[in-house]
């Protein structure tokens, strides 16, 4: 088998009902590989005028599930760039629609805002099934099962009910979302369940409340400090527009906060997502620490520095943090079986990641 | 030697077995270690392309697949198979080839940016029809209004100054409003309406200097720079999301920065193409190009004392002018916040002074 040396530790553990062995992920690539693929993805979308961006994309994807070890086996992406095209092309006039909508009129604008609203949900389940049954590991595919009408609870009335309530309801929406997804994943014919509580997701809720406000605070106390800093030193005459001016001042600011609260909210998020996901019997365990914010960071402040170009280092760092903090408590791994697989066009994903609803399996 | 080993899946278990895959001109065989020999056809074999240090996966037209991470073995096996790698596989290969394809990406990104969208919003802008652009213009206003209030200047007034504007150039609409924090200003809001501030008429002198800031507002809707820039940023919107699919939320932020540093500099050679347009008219009209220059320098005066005023009230909070237009600064147009997207009112006014050869 692929790379065995590194196949992660293997300890037998008794205590419980059952046998199990850990099984630990691994991510395996390497930043100046994924550059390579990275900028000439770039290239060619760029000299292709997009179209090559649905390729672009399977590289990418085949690149990071490909470095991606289980038990001594990688992930696969099998997913034709045809089909992401399609969605792709799809999802860019629906943007399109949306942004000339609201200058013809206002009551257009909201129209067309309702009508993408009414059909996110649906967007949502292409996406998950698209994804995931393009996805496999030891030639068996992975799936989701949930339904098209199923997923407008979850993912439309939740969400509107937690931004009615301010937002107190939002924890709620997050939790019904984590057991429509967990809980219709399937790897082969075996499905996935999900035993995060409603509990532990009001937990993120007011931690991340809590730390952004506390950043916050962090942040303008920062920048006032830099602010006087500054005026002492230059107080010259600048030359750029003051726009471009006080855009450049709040950036780093307003980049700080933004980048350590989505971190913090992503561990939590994770180590409580992935500690309660069971396959057959096998159960995931993540232990994200702070390290994953400081890493979040750097990563950001390198990015910045290098004017995007430290962005394919960045992404393998992540990776390999995530990968390396994750395991599986495996009582048996070599007798899932496959399910029939079926084709499912790629429309769904290409709405989700236009509009940014964050999927992610 | 033609073979390669690696790991081999039946499609129906999540079990592999150690196997190796042998290949001669007249057939490809996979033979398990566990004894299992499947000779497959050569017509139905898929190799996916090559990606670096990634392992490679074939398969045989079913759903049966053998994985390898032998890079060297694969190749020998593409060779005598004459497979193709494909163009990204070859290109990815070479270091120095991937740097200038950076250097390239990075001289075509500034080249769209520069030069690609601002010709293609300027061609589409041209095709919009009048009535859609009054409707956009209708839209505008009702937004800005939020934040505005009725024009307190004496109806008769307000007629005068249009028949005088309109005996100069026609515009479908010209409005007035009592803009209230965002005090003497003007706007174009489309290829059909100008609005104007009822601050702004109170502190010129002469209907002379309301009439170059018509004609400064006139050049944006002729030259059609509202819907160029709903164009323009369209064009970005769909660049960057086409770009950055992959990159995330971070990244968004990140490529924002020059969006809305691109975006001000867009606006600043707006502002030179209806400062020269406006000295145009006001030649055409026989009128000195310095009745330009000097209701821009009362505008600085004016503007700077505001904020001196806000300044010393509520001690802090910036002194910036808001663009009348708020949000809708990229789409609306005003020849007041020099403090932002404007050039700077000295080289606006050495411009309007060095075209006074041509007035006489």
């Amino acid at each position: 088998m692929i790379d065995s040396e590194n196949s992660g530790s293997s300890t037998i553990d008794t205590s419980g009902e059952q046998q199990f062995t850990t099984e630990q992920f691994a991510f395996h690539g390497s930043g100046s590989d994924y550059f390579r693929i990275w900028i000439v993805n770039m290239l060619f979308t760029i000299l292709t005028l997009g179209i090559y961006s649905a390729w672009a994309k399977v590289r990418t994807k085949r690149y990071f599930y490909g470095n991606t070890e289980l038990a001594g086996d990688r992930f696969e992406y099998l997913a034709s760039p045809i089909a992401i095209l399609k969605g792709r092309l799809i999802a860019v006039a629906a943007l399109l629609a949306y942004t000339f909508a609201g200058y013809i009129s206002i009551a257009a604008g909201w129209i067309t805002f309702a009508l993408l609203l009414a059909l996110i949900p649906l967007a949502v389940v292409q996406s998950l099934r698209f994804n995931s049954s393009n996805s496999a590991w030891r030639g068996v595919r992975f799936g989701f099962d949930g339904g098209h009408r199923q997923a407008y609870p979850p993912h439309l009335f939740w969400p509107l009910f937690g931004v009615a309530t301010l937002g107190f309801g939002l924890p709620f929406a997050w939790y019904k979302i984590n057991r429509f997804q967990y809980d219709h994943y399937r790897f082969g014919t075996t499905r996935s369940t999900s035993s995060a509580t409603v509990r532990g997701f009001y937990g993120i809720g007011i931690s991340v409340f809590a730390a952004t406000i506390v950043i916050f605070m962090l942040a303008i106390v920062l920048m006032f400090s830099i602010g006087i800093l500054t005026a002492m030193i230059g107080g010259g005459e600048s030359q750029l527009p003051a726009e471009v001016e006080a855009t450049l001042a709040v950036f780093p600011g307003f980049l700080f906060v933004y980048a350590s609260v989505a971190a913090i909210y992503q561990a939590m998020f994770y180590n409580l997502v992935f500690n309660n996901i069971e396959f057959g019997g096998n159960r995931l365990r993540n232990s994200i620490s702070i390290e994953y914010v400081l890493l979040i960071l750097s990563n950001t402040f390198l990015i910045v520095v290098t004017l995007g170009f430290f962005y394919p280092w960045a992404a393998v760092r992540r990776a390999r943090y995530l990968m390396a903090n994750i395991r599986l408590e495996a009582r048996q791994l070599d007798s899932f079986a496959a399910g029939e697989f079926d084709h499912i066009s790629a429309q769904g994903e290409e709405i989700g990641e236009a509009f940014d609803l964050g999927l992610g399996f | 030697m033609n073979e390669v080993r690696g790991t081999w899946f039946d499609g129906d278990r999540s079990k592999g077995s150690s196997a190796r895959l042998h290949w001669s001109a007249s057939a490809v065989t996979v033979i398990a270690d566990e004894g299992l020999s499947l000779s497959v056809d050569r017509e139905e074999l898929q190799v996916s392309s090559p990606l670096p240090g990634t392992p490679t996966r074939i398969t045989f037209g079913g759903k049966e697949s053998f994985v390898t991470g032998d890079g060297a073995g694969v190749e020998r096996l593409r060779e005598s198979l004459a497979l193709n790698p494909g163009l990204a596989g070859r290109v990815e290969r070479h270091m120095p080839v991937v740097l200038a394809a950076a250097a390239l990406v990075v001289a075509m990104l500034a080249g769209l940016a520069f030069r690609g969208v601002p010709a293609l919003a300027a061609r589409l802008a041209v095709t919009v029809p009048e009535e859609i652009s009054a409707q956009v213009s209708g839209v505008l206003m009702s937004q800005l209004d939020v934040f505005l209030e009725p024009s307190s200047i004496a109806p008769e007034r307000r007629e005068e100054l249009e028949r005088y504007f309109l005996s100069h150039g026609e515009v479908a609409t010209i409005e007035f409003r009592e803009a209230g924090i965002f005090g003497a200003n003007a706007v174009t809001l489309g290829a059909t309406m100008i609005a104007f501030s009822d601050e702004l008429v109170e502190l010129a002198e002469s209907d002379e200097e309301l009439l170059a800031v018509y004609f400064h507002e006139l050049g944006h809707a002729r030259l059609r720079h509202v819907e160029q820039n709903v164009f323009r940023a369209s064009a970005w919107l769909v660049m960057l999301a086409v770009l950055t699919g992959d990159i995330g939320a971070v990244g968004e932020l990140l490529v924002g920065l020059p969006l809305s540093v691109g975006l001000a500099a867009n606006s600043r050679e707006f502002e030179r193409e209806a400062d020269a347009f406006a000295v145009d008219r006001l030649i055409e009209a026989g009128l000195s190009p310095m009745h330009l220059a000097t209701i821009l320098q009362k505008l600085e005066a004016y503007h700077l004392r505001r904020r001196d005023q806000e300044n010393s009230t509520d001690d802090g909070d910036s002194g910036q002018t808001p663009d009348a237009g708020g949000e809708e600064g990229s789409t609306s147009y005003s020849p007041l916040d020099y403090l932002s997207s404007h050039p700077p009112t000295e080289e606006r006014v050495a411009y309007a002074r060095s075209r006074m050869n041509e007035f006489e």
